[in-house]
């Protein structure tokens, strides 16, 4: 999959795309923090939080498709997850014994798998959602503007506009190694492999350098300067916000409580 | 008045690679100064001494200041460098915020960014560019987006790492005529030597770290010879009629 597919085809028109990136941030922020603090034997309370996301991507507009295109990203570590966490639960009990290899799966500790992989898509979809209606650049100044360390600001406008630079390249190397013929042997073409990362890790350092003289020749002094827009907020917005986090509040603070 | 004036200028890389030679070199204002010769000849790293980003031992004046540890700042506002690939160039994610980038350095108000930006896009004929991101456009738009970056300083001096490199011929056509609209006092480092008779008054030939040649650009680059020694060739077109080449290929 070449990474331009995982670019935010943003549903910039929508009514979630007008708010304040910064209550966006917040609410979505909440929103994660509020999923992965569900105890996990409330699954009313994930049932919830996710029709609450069924509500935000309708009003978002954004496509079923982009959101699940995405979520289908995590599906090799939520596997795992589902796989070996019924096992890790030491004492529970006890649903069946694998063959040979003696492991037990418990009824807890299947239990704590499905409240692991719920809570991982939930808080997905949510970042999903962020980034689906909002402009990256938008992103960026709103973290800025919440007095997150202009240091990760710097990283992460780096890292996403270094991400496509650097697939490409190695996009080349692999189209380069490819039209030279296919490695005779397993162990050959592991080692080429590695080769390629070596080389590639090589050449991003040297662009790191330039990168860095092409900053500090228009004057970078390791502050990312980031031009304000105007403030979009306003007291519908943060009413609505408001309304958001003390439901998710309250309903955590139920799960726990009742 | 002398835009740059390069005085004994020597520079050795941390590796041990000797990469100046005793370089000394004049560049009067309005004038453009083709900086020509082979691979590794040290083109780039005379450009990265003339906005400060390396300091080797020699001066290196701007308008007659010395680039200096006090200095420097004042004299990056001046002196505007392109590097040879954009990718280095334009670090930001989004158009506007690349071009946009050396201006909040220096903290103008957000109005005036806005207009600056939006007439430096237009100076390169990419006007309402600003929303693009920098990995949709083009090599040829990557090029000027990376001029543009510079010309919103309002640069008195630019310095321009092999600014065609890559290019097709129509970009490197319609780049050269972008370039010759420029009014500053330009350096362009380049092996185009096409480019560079059109566009250069003046021309130094740099080799292994030492200026072998410098004068009239008319002058310098008629030496044939001087410029096959040092790994250079006048054009493509010029090389195809040299004798015996042919009815070598024609043969």
């Amino acid at each position: 999959m070449h990474l331009s597919q995982l670019e935010p085809d943003s549903q910039l028109s929508s009514q979630l795309a007008q708010v304040d990136v910064r209550i966006k941030l917040i609410c979505a922020a909440v929103l994660v923090i509020g999923t992965v603090a569900i105890p996990q034997q409330r699954p009313l309370g994930f049932a919830l939080m996710a029709a609450l996301l069924v509500v935000f991507s309708l009003v978002s507009r954004v496509p079923m498709r982009y959101i699940a295109v995405r979520l289908l990203i995590a599906a090799p570590l939520l596997v795992m997850i589902a796989i070996s966490v019924p096992f890790l639960h030491g004492t529970g009990t006890p649903l069946f014994t694998v063959p040979r290899l003696g492991w037990t799966a418990t009824a807890e500790g299947l239990q704590a798998a499905v409240s692991t992989v719920s809570k991982s898509l939930l808080c997905i979809w949510t970042v999903v959602l962020l980034a689906g209606t909002t402009d990256f650049a938008r992103l960026l100044e709103g973290l800025s503007r919440l007095h997150v360390p202009a240091l990760v600001v710097v990283l992460m406008a780096l890292m996403y506009r270094y991400l496509f630079v650097i697939s490409d390249e190695a996009l080349r190397m692999v189209r380069a190694r490819q039209s030279r013929g296919r490695p005779p042997t397993r162990r050959y073409a592991l080692k080429v492999t590695a080769s390629m990362i070596m080389a590639l890790m090589a050449r991003c350092v040297k662009r790191s350098e330039n990168i860095a003289r092409a900053m500090v020749a228009r004057g970078f002094d390791g502050h990312l300067p980031v031009l304000q827009h105007e403030c979009s907020a306003n007291w519908k917005q943060l009413a609505g916000a408001a309304v958001l986090c003390l439901m998710v509040i309250g309903g955590v603070a139920a799960s726990w409580l009742v | 008045m002398t835009a740059i004036e390069i005085q004994d200028l020597s520079y050795t890389y941390p590796d041990g690679r000797v990469a100046l030679r005793g370089v000394n070199l004049r560049v009067a204002d309005g004038d453009v100064l083709g900086l020509v010769g082979p691979n590794g000849a040290g083109k780039s790293t005379l450009l990265l001494h003339c906005n400060g980003l390396l300091s080797g031992q020699g001066v290196v004046r701007i308008f007659g200041e010395p680039i200096t540890a006090k200095t420097v700042q004042r004299i990056r506002r001046r002196v505007g460098l392109v590097f040879q690939d954009p990718d280095d160039q334009l670090f930001m994610p989004r158009v506007f915020d690349d071009v946009a980038f050396g201006l909040l350095c220096q903290k103008k108000p957000a109005e005036e960014v806005r207009r600056r930006v939006a007439q430096a896009l237009a100076q390169v004929g990419l006007a309402g560019f600003q929303e693009r991101f920098t990995h949709h456009l083009s090599l040829g738009e990557r090029k000027r987006v990376a001029i543009a970056t510079v010309l919103v300083l309002d640069c008195d001096i630019l310095l321009l790492d092999e600014p065609t490199a890559n290019l097709d011929p129509r970009g490197r056509r319609e780049f050269e005529q972008l370039l010759a609209a420029l009014p500053q006092a330009k350096v362009i480092a380049s092996h185009d030597l096409g480019m560079i008779q059109r566009l250069c008054t003046h021309v130094a030939l740099l080799d292994n770290g030492r200026i072998v040649a410098s004068g009239p650009a008319a002058e310098v680059l008629a030496h044939r010879d001087l410029l096959e020694a040092h790994g250079l060739q006048d054009s493509p077109a010029s090389a195809l009629s040299a004798p015996g080449m042919v009815e070598q290929l024609t043969g």
